[in-house]
């Protein structure tokens, strides 16, 4: 055989093969790809997304949709990268302030229709006032379940401090006292555990500053961190810090409180219906006892002047993205998600944190069946209670019109509250000095972005 | 009119004629040629993303909104009202010279030892590089759980050899950056031991046998034959390890985070982390760099000269 044969030979072969690779390949090029990026990497989750997909992709051939489960911080860095790039997912889960700010930004698709074909009625109201943008009258965004963050405890504890399990501290001042009854330092036993890293503490100054009557910001965006609610809300965690706190609460990751309750290091913390499993695993003999218990409602500061408390909204929203390649497709598949056969599948892979968005789901005979809600109904009970009374809201909004404040993001990613609260539990700033810095920081970031309108 | 004539009085000169020029490259041009791709490399790795860093450095820009205005040294001057990057400019120092300072003293002490010949040298010496080897995630895990104030074994020495009746909270704001000296030394000491232990082996041992004649112990042994001869290979590993200290992120980070903890740790490139991807102000975020940058290169050019101005002393 020559040498121009073989080569001749090895051509038609090399065409051949990107003639059949380019001929397979040709049914998955057709197809519309739906990216689809959420927060919930939970395997149980996954496993239920996964089956609502292959259901659509069934009923939507030639529609082929991908879901991508990562953690929060790295959800938030991959979307910088893809609006910086214009890289845009079909659906993605958001922050109610950043469902806000990308819809100003013209990036979001609205999603009315989608509303529409749950049912706008059915859908909470607080969802509903959550997602809804009353100046254009337009949904950008969808919760894709709810949750509400509630203090959980351990009831022999509060037997063994001589305390009744069942009554709920209804002030900041019979909050301590409790705690501090709780509070054995010789025995490495605290009355609370808090979380430490910036997002936990970003969580619980907002809820507390609410819940002392106050707000982190004015009508035109300019902080008021130098208000007395904010002032007496730092003084309290002082206190707590100085009495009630275990020393390295700053390093106590948001699991590691949930260990602190289930090892009895800690009697009281506050958290999300998640840590059941928690629980269930590391403290069986609490739960089998029914010695986990929840209170239905939060200690309001000295300053709340007959306001309820506020509590966090864990709330994410489903946001379409406009200029995504596929976002019709996108909406289909949301639209097909939160049919109440599929949605009630994805709610119970997480049954007591995931709290349903819609209200006929919440009384489906088949929801309240839900196995897990033998040992955690009162759990859910106290969620719902707090949905329908007390207008959770998400992190950082202490009023409904914060959400449309553009810079919500770039303040809790930022570390001017955090530092504010850890300055003035440590000692080095009183908690006038901590404020004071905390507003000129946040004044200064603000200008800085070019939002300043004050 | 003159005339030009090239032709003497006494005859026809006898000069060489020319040979027919080669149309060639000047031999320098090739040497330019050669060069090219490895500027163009230079250029493209380093000085465009410096320069670009400057131009950033220059502007308030959104990290990823289409927001970019030029701004001048403004964000120099923010930063030098910046009580915060003082702060992390001080926080840097102390953990780099710390964590510089443990990790020569150990490795190069580590690096003696492994020098003796003893039964299974080779094995130790490669066990002695396992945590430089380690992926800094699992150091952190790693150490996360030593030190762990619940379940710690290092609570459960201290405590059950009686040396303290409580332990200290190793993640506490007043531990934290000593927690992180310890981590930092612990993973990064086999560097020092690598280069040191390569040089030792180099040294000629008629010194040390001049020096015993002379009287000298093992301690003036070491001061004036080991110290003088690792001298250069020191010289290197402090400018290194100090620039890499200093610009250390993943360690602090993966351990303390930005906020809570990590406010006690937070050197300048975690701050300047927070600018550039917390706050979204990327212009803010590079002159950081910029300024980082411009530390380190001073370091650099100050420390070799006096390296120098002492070699020659």
């Amino acid at each position: 055989m020559t040498k121009h044969s073989a080569f001749a030979r090895a051509l038609r072969a090399g065409a051949a093969a990107v003639a059949l690779a380019v001929f397979a390949a040709a049914p998955a090029m057709a197809q519309k790809v739906v990216n689809v990026w959420h927060t919930e990497p939970n395997p149980r989750t996954k496993a239920v997304i996964d089956g609502i997909i292959a259901d659509f992709e069934k009923e939507n051939p030639g529609v082929k949709v991908v879901q991508e489960a990562l953690a929060w911080g790295d959800l938030d860095k991959k979307m910088q990268a893809a609006l910086a790039s214009g890289a845009f997912p079909e659906i993605a889960h958001g922050q109610a302030y950043n469902e806000r700010s990308l819809s100003a930004k013209g990036l979001l698709r609205p999603m009315n229709d989608v509303i529409a074909s749950i049912g706008e009625q059915d859908i909470f109201p607080v969802v509903r006032k959550l997602n809804y943008n009353e100046k254009e009258k337009t949904y950008y965004g969808l919760a894709h379940a709810v949750g509400v963050d509630l203090t959980i405890y351990r009831k022999d504890m509060m037997r063994e401090a001589g305390l009744d399990p069942e009554k709920a501290p209804a002030t900041w001042r019979e909050w301590i006292d409790q705690l501090k009854k709780l509070t054995d330092k010789s025995k490495g036993r605290y009355g609370l555990s808090l979380a430490g890293p910036g997002f936990f503490i970003n969580e619980d100054i907002y809820m507390w500053v609410g819940s002392n009557g106050g707000r982190l910001f004015d009508e035109k965006g300019r902080p008021t961190f130098t208000e007395k609610p904010v002032i007496e809300t730092l003084e309290f965690w002082k206190e707590l810090a100085d009495c009630c706190l275990a020393p390295d609460w700053l390093s106590r990751g948001y699991l590691d409180t949930f260990g602190d309750v289930a090892t009895g290091k800690a009697a009281m913390i506050v958290g999300w219906g998640r840590g059941t499993d928690y629980f269930e695993q590391y403290a069986p003999d609490a739960v089998a006892k029914g010695d986990i218990g929840v209170f239905k409602t939060k200690p309001v500061g000295p300053s709340a002047g007959g306001k309820p408390f506020l509590t966090q909204f864990d709330s994410e929203a489903w946001m379409i993205f406009k200029n995504s390649k596929h976002p019709e497709e996108g909406a289909a598949f949301l639209k097909f998600f939160h049919r109440a056969d599929n949605y009630l599948k994805y709610i119970q892979s997480v049954p007591v944190h995931f709290f349903p968005v819609t209200q006929s789901l919440r009384t489906d005979p088949r929801y309240l069946a839900t196995p897990a809600f033998q040992k955690w109904k009162f759990w859910v009970d106290a969620q719902h209670e707090v949905i329908e009374k007390y207008e959770p809201k998400p992190v950082m909004i202490t009023e409904w019109k914060d959400l449309d404040f553009p810079f919500i993001a770039e303040l809790a990613n930022s570390t001017i509250l955090v530092d504010m609260v850890t300055e003035v539990t440590r000692g080095q700033r009183t908690p006038v000095e901590a404020a004071r810095r905390a507003q000129q920081r946040a004044e200064q970031l603000i200008t800085q972005l070019g939002y300043r309108k004050w | 009119m003159a005339t030009t004539n090239r032709s003497s009085p006494l005859g026809p000169l006898d000069l060489p004629r020319p040979e027919p020029r080669e149309r060639r490259v000047p031999e320098h041009l090739w040497g330019y040629v050669l060069v090219a791709p490895a500027v163009l490399l230079v250029l493209g790795l380093i000085l465009y993303p410096v320069g670009y860093s400057f131009w950033l450095s220059l502007h308030s820009k959104h990290a990823y909104m289409p927001i970019e205005t030029f701004i001048g040294f403004e964000n120099f001057v923010w930063i030098w009202e910046d009580e915060d990057f003082w702060r992390s400019i001080r926080l840097g120092m102390v953990y780099a010279f710390g964590s510089l300072s443990l990790q020569i003293v150990v490795g190069v002490g580590a690096a003696l030892l492994l020098n003796q010949s003893f039964v299974g040298r080779g094995f130790v010496r490669a066990l002695a590089l396992f945590p430089y080897m380690m992926p800094t995630i699992v150091v952190v895990i790693l150490m996360r759980w030593i030190f762990n104030d619940s379940y710690g074994v290092a609570k459960f020495l201290i405590e059950g050899s009686g040396l303290m009746a409580r332990a200290p909270v190793f993640f506490d704001p007043d531990h934290v950056m000593l927690t992180m000296i310890l981590a930092s030394t612990w993973t990064f000491f086999p560097f020092v031991v690598i280069g040191v232990l390569a040089r030792l082996q180099t040294i000629d041992l008629e010194l040390y046998a001049a020096a015993k004649v002379d009287g000298a112990g093992v301690l003036r042994q070491f001061w004036h034959v080991t110290l003088p001869q690792i001298r250069g290979v020191l010289f290197v590993i402090v400018l290194l390890r100090f620039m890499f200290m200093f610009t250390k992120f993943d360690l602090i980070w993966l351990f303390a985070g930005a906020g809570g903890l990590g406010y006690f740790v937070r050197t300048l490139p975690i701050y300047t982390f927070v600018k550039s991807f917390g706050e979204l102000q990327v212009g803010f975020g590079a002159a950081l760099s910029v300024i980082m940058f411009t530390m380190l290169s001073a370091f650099a050019v100050v420390y070799f000269r006096l390296f120098r101005r002492d070699e020659h002393a």
